[in-house]
């Protein structure tokens, strides 16, 4: 999408305004596979941090980084995108099973911003475990 | 309230080294995080290990979410950043002033840089408090008829530098009377000055070093510690109008370092204009004049010579402070450029060569203001004496360097009549005169 701001040709302070928006990732567009979708569900008031690191221990680790073996997490960096907005996605994740919701926060503990890079230290906090992310194969598109 | 713990404070501080928002990653990796009590709020200690330590029961109290712990710590690592190579202050008032203007910039800083988010913490804080604390806080809607509204919103806009938040503090502090005790038990952060460069170990001190330079490099930055990256070239258009009113001082001044003392003059190998009753290829009206003349005419020679100048070394501020004023000021250097050294010099964070060129005057400026780089070019050059002109919006001038220079040089300050002598009062400097306002008629 491409549009002028205002001003003419001969303004010098015309400058043009680019926008472009991509649908690359949409599942018609066949361009990335979604591999999958994760996110928690946390009742109000449950410190997301707490609750995580409680179930960690119930299943007898002490550091989140060791859970990469358990759930035998490997393989490439994935892009992801936050999914929006977060109440329409919450109920799918309401009837996790411990096991499930351990796995979900350790991949949400990969996640930066846009990527999801298995290599790189699990880090849990407030804002990281809240999120809802779908995470896409590159298929080598940086390679 | 947000619960705290060791491994919980590694997380936050994983999080905030993967942002890496303020350039803080290098000095946090290096760090080891403690959390304790009776710290106050959150504390560095710099030695070969360097430790953040954070108060578990200030985090307890006030802050509500991750990113208030995160803003603390960043708070603190800046204000490491900010302050660690200052000078000592004066006396309890001046480290009052001191502490309050890095605070207010720092929190402006984060503000700005990372947030509400972020800034909330402060928000919440010094909500209560009155000022001068409460320009630690980002101002709301609510506080739009305080007096310094203007001052403070400035301030959390980035148009103020630290020096300029301790000028104003220290004009107004004396109507609002403060205990230092009360002060530094209300501010966020550690304020018992443990920033002394020399106790700092050479690889930490190496790594603030880093984090300061990368820092500069950061539009926020810039704005507040006046310091600019990168030099572009300039030109200055001489005006036609003379300036009676500047020309009188400026010439004052001139004479007194250059009329009174041969010493400063200069041996000058150049060209020298002169006339000879001998006919020159150049000076074609003379020739045209002994076609008719009986007598062989004067004509004009330019020889080649030593000759004796007057060699003053002058300093023009060339910043971006400056600009409504420069074009006047070298109009009246231009009257007297036969006293000055050519090229003269013009400074911003750095030293430039400044000459004039058909009609205007060439010159680099970096646009932030250090007159630090000043003293450092007259250390090395030693001349006897020198004249800056400046409107006196500067860092603070560095003292070791003063000490050096005043043992070799003179120095005479020019204010500009916009500008403020307090900081150049401050630096020792004696011989100080203020430019009268001009009423400038288009």
């Amino acid at each position: 999408m491409y549009n002028n701001s205002k001003g003419g040709l001969m303004n010098i302070a015309w400058r043009p305004r680019i926008n472009i928006s991509s649908d690359i990732f949409k599942p018609e567009k066949k361009m990335f596979n979604k591999v999958i979708t994760v996110g928690l569900y946390f009742e109000k008031g449950k410190d997301p941090f707490n609750y995580i690191w409680k179930i960690m221990t119930d299943f007898g680790y002490n550091n989140p980084d060791n859970l990469k073996v358990r759930f035998n997490i490997s393989g490439e960096r994935l892009i992801c995108m936050d999914e929006k907005p977060v109440n329409k996605f919450e109920p799918l994740f309401k009837k996790l099973s411990k096991e499930e919701i351990l796995l979900n926060a350790l991949i949400l503990g990969l996640c930066s911003k846009y990527f999801y890079d298995p290599h790189r230290p699990v880090i849990w906090t407030s804002s990281t475990l809240k999120r809802i992310v779908s995470l896409y194969d590159l298929g080598g598109f940086y390679d | 309230m947000i619960n705290l713990t060791e491994e919980r404070l590694q997380h936050i501080i994983r999080d905030l080294i993967h942002k890496n928002s303020l350039y803080i990653d290098t000095f946090l990796s290096i760090c080891k995080i403690e959390l304790c009590d009776g710290v106050g709020s959150a504390k560095i200690i710099l030695n070969k290990n360097p430790t953040i330590q954070i108060d578990k029961n200030f985090v307890s109290k006030n802050c509500t979410t991750e990113e208030h712990v995160q803003s603390l710590i960043v708070h603190e690592l800046l204000h490491l950043v900010f302050s660690y190579d200052e000078e000592k202050a004066n006396d309890e008032t001046d480290l009052m002033i001191k502490n309050i203007a890095h605070d207010a910039i720092i929190n402006a800083f984060i503000h700005r840089t990372l947030g509400c988010e972020y800034s909330s913490l402060m928000s919440n804080y010094y909500k209560n408090c009155k000022f001068p604390l409460n320009i630690l806080r980002p101002p709301t809607e609510e506080d739009k008829e305080f007096e310094f509204y203007d001052f403070w919103l400035a301030i959390y806009e980035g148009k103020l530098t630290i020096d300029d938040v301790k000028i104003f503090l220290r004009n107004c502090i004396k109507f609002f009377p403060l205990s230092a005790a009360f002060l530094f038990s209300h501010l966020l952060g550690d304020h018992s000055g443990n920033g002394n460069p020399k106790k700092i170990p050479g690889v930490i001190l190496k790594t603030l070093n880093g984090m300061k330079g990368k820092l500069k490099d950061n539009e926020n930055v810039k704005k507040h510690i006046g310091i600019s990256n990168g030099s572009k070239e300039i030109k200055i258009q001489i005006i036609k109008k003379r300036i009676l009113k500047w020309e009188q001082l400026v010439f004052h001044i001139l004479s007194k370092i250059f009329i009174e003392s041969d010493q400063n003059k200069l041996n000058y190998s150049g060209l020298i204009n002169t006339t000879l009753p001998v006919l020159s290829p150049s000076d074609n009206k003379s020739i045209i004049k002994s076609l008719w003349n009986p007598f062989i005419p004067f004509s004009n020679w330019e020889l080649t010579g030593t000759t004796k100048q007057a060699g003053a070394f002058v300093y023009l501020d060339a910043s971006g402070s400056m600009f409504s004023e420069l074009k006047y000021l070298v109009k009246v250097l231009r009257q007297f450029s036969n006293y000055i050294k050519m090229p003269f010099w013009s400074f911003s964070t750095e030293v430039f060569k400044a000459k004039f060129e058909k009609g205007f005057l060439s010159t680099g400026t970096t646009e932030g203001t250090d007159m630090n780089c000043v003293l450092e070019h007259l250390e090395k050059k030693k001349p006897k004496k020198a004249l800056i002109i400046t409107d006196g919006y500067t860092v603070e001038l560095k003292k070791d360097l003063l000490k050096k220079v005043f043992s070799k040089t003179k120095i005479y300050v020019i204010i500009t009549p916009c500008g403020s002598d307090e900081i150049i009062k401050r630096s020792g400097i004696k011989d100080i005169y203020k430019l009268k306002p001009l009423q400038i008629t288009r």
